[in-house]
Parts: structure tokens; sequence; C-alpha cells
């Protein structure tokens, strides 16, 4: 499915006319200003919508015109275990305000770690809370940067 | 000498600065040496320092991590074959065959003293040419500074990509991101929708974090599954200082690569690889023996080693003068600047002279430390190559986090660099490039700025723009490099259509 580069361009094409289409939407509703002899907020998103639309549809015609595109190689890239990362990132993103840095750190490093081919759980386990925790304190005790650290909170302070 | 001159020499010679080049200089050259980590990696991880350090120490530590990256990258190029950084891909095509050969260390210790020659004469150019071209600049206005913001942006999308419709299409996005947030010059919220968090728009070091981390970690774990190791890497280096007749042999091809790489460096966009392999292609055209190169040959190391190092000085003139960035990592130097309160451009010379040598100086130690660095701890510093990416990758990752978040304390930069994360995913597949993104990000506002200023002074008459000498040369240029690319183009796809047939 869409392993040459002509029917990328025609998928990407398509998207971007959509996006043009919905940004000249919003620009056309954006605030108007009575101020005389000058720009409105409008102005430059104006330029950026008919440039983008020029160029989305020249990519378009490129999709078509060029005869025979070129045939991609099948992708050498583990599907699984990046669809695994993927949504081990979303979980990760998703309980961070949760659990804080410390915590979700720790759980997301041995996730990671496991995905990159550790099989050894006790090294996961060691480097995921050794690191994670060397991180943490040096961001928060050292470069000062407060990072929330979720519902650990209460047993930490 | 003017005062601003042994200011800056002073600010930046001082301790806490030289550490900072110094601890740079050692994660540029890891970074660097690191296959799948970039410098604009290293950058990454060590951004969320440079929120809390003083701005000429940031500085300071940044070049350093950029100097040495460049050199670093040669290390895995030379004893794996496999390129640290994309500059080094040159490097490889002399540098593995002379390890093989036996002399990894000769090879080694050759790329590192072309890459101080290299630096050192990028540091002159900078120098010498940086102050007067911000002279020059001075005396740029708006439309000026329109029309050059305009043709750095076509030069960067002509030179990034293979096909200039989507290195257009990559910029164009990168300034549909930069009107979200409020206008700039009437305060009005675009594109907003009633997000708080988006009034102030979206910091590019979020969206750089995630358009280079995260499409990198993930080419990590393909590479990881194909099971590229790193054994070769445990090769016992010897002799590092290279003989008298290597040193004899290096000038030329030093000469070559310190001016091709200094000058591509001015250019934004065009970067080391280009320099790295043109000083290579002229090297071997002058060489008494062509017929060593890619052997082994002492040349073929020096020539690209010098020319992506002087690089790093050349990238440098444009981003302090004119405030126009030619690569990521002069893209986040201005990040760096900006979070200080300092703007890069003509004026950072007349209102912080001392400032701006004080970053021309610590670019002069970053080179003297790298080359010490390099030599001293070359055979401690290859022991990187075997650190698992079991370990090194999530390491990363995590740092991504963090340093999105420390930026505003926010976990919506955090949701936002994950989002860039896929988007530079999605812009890989379709092989669209990911720099003219980001630099529009950079440059969008000051473009929107100068072109309505432009128009309010004129009252709306466009021809402003073409009264103007500088700003009429500024937009030939933008329109040569605009069809010079379309050219190019067309001969690319001739050329591959003909194969096809």
């Amino acid at each position: 499915m869409l392993n040459s580069m002509n029917k990328r361009n025609l998928f990407a094409s398509i998207i971007l006319i959509i996006l043009c289409g919905f940004y000249a939407y919003f620009t056309a509703n954006l605030e108007t200003r009575n101020i005389q002899n000058t720009t409105q907020p409008s102005f430059f998103p104006w330029i950026i919508t008919v440039c983008l639309a020029i160029l989305s549809f020249s990519l378009l015609l490129q999709s078509f015109l060029l005869k025979k595109g070129q045939i991609l190689k099948k992708a050498s890239a583990p599907r699984g275990l990046i669809i695994l990362g993927f949504f081990l990132s979303l979980a990760y993103l998703a309980l961070l305000p949760l659990i804080g840095f410390l915590g979700g750190n720790i759980l997301f490093f041995a996730g990671l770690s496991r995905i990159y081919g550790e099989k050894n759980i006790l090294k996961i386990c060691l480097f995921s809370v050794i690191i994670s925790i060397f991180i943490f304190y040096l961001f928060r005790n050292v470069f000062q940067i407060q990072l929330p650290i979720g519902i650990l909170e209460s047993v930490l302070s | 000498m003017s005062p601003d001159v042994i200011d800056g020499f002073a600010q930046a010679s001082q301790l806490s600065t030289i550490l900072s080049v110094a601890f740079g200089c050692l994660i540029g050259l890891i970074v660097g040496m690191i296959p799948g980590l970039t410098i604009s990696t290293g950058i990454i991880i060590v951004l969320p320092l440079t929120f809390v350090l003083e701005p000429d120490i940031s500085i300071a530590l940044l070049l350093g991590l950029y100097v040495s990256g460049m050199t670093g990258g040669s290390f895995s190029a030379i004893l794996l074959n496999i390129p640290g950084t994309p500059s080094a891909s040159a490097t490889a095509m002399d540098g593995h065959p002379m390890a093989k050969k036996g002399d990894a260390g000769r090879a080694l210790g050759i790329a590192i003293i072309a890459s101080f020659f290299g630096g050192l004469a990028s540091f002159l150019c900078l120098f010498f040419i940086a102050p007067v071209l911000a002279d020059v600049a001075l005396r740029f206005k708006s439309p000026d500074l329109f029309s050059l913001v305009f043709f750095g942006l076509t030069i960067i999308c002509s030179f990034a990509a293979k096909s200039l419709i989507k290195g257009l299409l990559s910029a164009v996005i990168g300034l549909v991101i930069v009107t979200i947030g409020q206008d700039p010059m009437m305060g009005t919220a675009r594109f907003t929708f009633d997000q708080v968090n988006l009034i102030s728009g979206i910091h590019f070091l979020t969206a750089l974090i995630g358009l280079f981390a995260i499409p990198q970690l993930v080419d990590n774990l393909s590479e990881i599954i194909k099971g590229k190791t790193a054994s070769e890497a445990g090769a016992k280096i010897k002799k590092v200082i290279p003989n008298l007749r290597d040193l004899r042999l290096m000038k030329m091809p030093v000469g070559i690569g310190s001016f091709v790489g200094s000058f591509l460096g001015i250019l934004p966009g065009a970067g080391g690889p280009i320099a790295a392999f043109i000083s290579y292609d002229y090297s071997r055209k002058l060489s008494k023996t062509p017929d060593e190169f890619g052997k082994g040959s002492t040349e073929g190391i020096a020539a690209p080693e010098s020319a992506n190092n002087a690089v790093t000085g050349g990238a440098l003139i444009p981003m302090m003068t004119l405030g126009i960035p030619g690569d990521p990592v002069t893209a986040i130097l201005i990040g760096a600047l900006l979070i200080h309160g300092l703007a890069p451009g003509p004026l950072l010379f007349m209102e912080n002279g001392d400032f701006a040598y004080g970053i021309i100086f610590s670019f002069f130690w970053a080179n003297i430390f790298n080359i010490l660095i390099a030599l001293i701890g070359l055979r401690f510093l290859v022991k990187v190559l075997v650190i698992p990416k079991a370990i090194l990758m999530p390491t990363i990752a995590i740092l991504c986090v963090i340093g999105s978040y420390a930026l505003r304390n926010n976990f919506f930069d955090v949701y936002v660099m994950f989002g860039f994360g896929l988007l530079g995913l999605a812009m890989r597949w379709l092989d669209m490039p990911i720099v003219p993104l980001l630099l529009a990000m950079v440059l969008g506002r000051q473009l929107e700025e100068h072109l309505r200023v432009s128009l309010i002074s004129s009252q709306n008459d466009i021809t402003i723009f073409f009264t103007s000498p500088f700003s009429l040369f500024f937009l030939c240029l933008a329109g040569v490099s605009i069809f010079w690319s379309f050219w190019a183009e067309r001969q690319n796809t001739k050329k591959s259509q003909k194969k096809l047939i």
C-alpha cells in the first residue's frame, strides 16, 4: 500500500488541500481591526493560504504527470515494535500528569528498554530505576526545574 | 583593537565559560560518534541546561558541542564505516579503508587534526567577516530585511530538498505553524481556538525536539533489528599522531576543505555534507595520487574533515550578523539567545559587542578543546560506541520529554513535542525535508513583521521592495535560487525517467 512515491505524493497533496481549506476558513474568520493604512491580522495568513494552495496543487499535478514513480523498497522498520512504542508513549503522556515524572519515567524507560531489545528483566529494572532517579534529581535539585511527581508527592514530601 | 574584542576575549576565557566549552566538546564528541545520534540530538539533550545557565555559558556549551560533534562523527565513520553524523559520510570513504589496514589510530589522528585546522580557518573568517557584515546589515531597512529573510528561506528550501515543491511545502507548513498565537503587530489572537496555551504560540524548540528526536528513536529501532553492532569499535588504536609525510600531504586538502567549508557554511542550508563531498572531489582532482582515493588516502580523510568543521564557523556568520540560521544547530543557538532576551542580528554587535565577540572567542576555545580532548581521550571515548541502545535510547526519550516540559513548565509542550514527532515521521515517509519547516518557524515571525512594517511605511505600495537596492538584490538572488532548483530538479527527473525506461 502506497509503495510508490507518486501515490504518497497524491495522498499528501489531498491532505494538504484539505488543510489549506480549513486554514482559509479560519483565516477568513479572523478578527479585523479598524485602523487606517495598516495590514489586518489575516494579511499574512492569506499569503500563506495562497502559497499552500499553489504548492499542494503542484504536488497533486506532479503525482499525476510523472509517468512512473519510483517504487520504494518495503520498509525494514519493525512495524509491531513501532506501534507498541507508539501506544506506550501515548499511555505515558496520558498518565504523566497523574503519576508524575519520577514514576512515569521509570515505567517508560523500562518499556522502551524492552522494545529496544533488552531481555534481561533485572537489567531493565536496575537501569530504569537508577537512570530515571538520577535524571529526575539532576533536573529538580541541580537545575532547579520543578518536575511534578503526581501521586508520589505525598510519599516523597 | 576595539574594547569589545578585548572584553569578548576576557568573557570567553573565564573559567566557567572555558569549563562549559570543554564539557560541550566532550558531549559533542560522544554524541557525534554514536551512529544514530546527530548533533541536533546532542543539543536537545543539553538544551534544558541552557535554560538555567548564563547566556555566555550556555552558548559556549552549545558551541563546544557543535564543533566536537562534527569531529566525533568521523570516529564511527572510520572505525565502523557508519558515519556518526551526515557530514562524516565522505570521511568514511577513505577513513575506514585505512582503519582496515590496521591504521585506525592514524586515520583518527588525521581526522582530528584536519578538523582543527578547518575549525581554525573558519574562526578567522568569523572574526574578520562577521563584524563587517554586521556593519553592512545595520543599513538594512524593513523591505531589505524582508527580502533577505525571504532569500534565506528559498535557499534553505532549494539546498535541503530533493524536490523544490516539497522543500517549499515544508517551509509553508512551518509558516502556518508560526501564525498560531498572537499577531506580532496588533496582538490579536490567531488560530488559538480559545486555548490559553496557544496564545504565546508554539515554541520552536519544542517542535525541534519532536521533529528530530522521535524519528531518530524510530530509526534506531530499525537498526537494532537489522543487527548493526559496534564490535569493530573495540579494535586497538595504536599511534594517533600522524607522521610528517601525512602532515605534508594534508596541507592542500585542508586548504581546500577550509575554504569550501567556510564559504558553504555562510550559505544557509548548504551544510556539512555538501561541503565535505565537494572538498573531497576537488582534492581528488588536484591530488598527485588520485588513484589512492577510496583506498585509505590521507588526503581523502583530511579534505572532508576540514570542510565539515569549517562549516561551523561559516554558519555562525549569517546567524550572528543577520539573524538567519543556516542549519538546525544555529537555529537552536538563536533559540538559546532569544530565551535570554538577546536577539541575534546586526544589533547584537552594536548593543552587545562584548557578548558577540565572546561567542566568537568561545568558538575559538571550542576548536582548541576539541583537538585536546579528542587526541587525549580518544582511546576512552571510542568505548562509548559499545553502549547498548536499549539504555541509550530510553535515556534520550526521557530527556526529550523533560526538555520540552522544562521550556515553559507545561505539559502542553510535551504533547506538542509528541505531535511534532508524528509530523516528522509523516514528513520522512513523504521524503519531505524537515529543516525548511524548522527554519521557517525561526524566521516566519520576522518575515511577517518586516513585510507588514514595510507595507505600512509605504502605504501598501509593494514597489518598495524593488526600489531599495539591497532588497532588489536579495529578491533577485531568491529568484535565481528558485529557478536554479527547478532546473536542477528537472534534470534529475529526466535522468531518473531515462533510467527507468
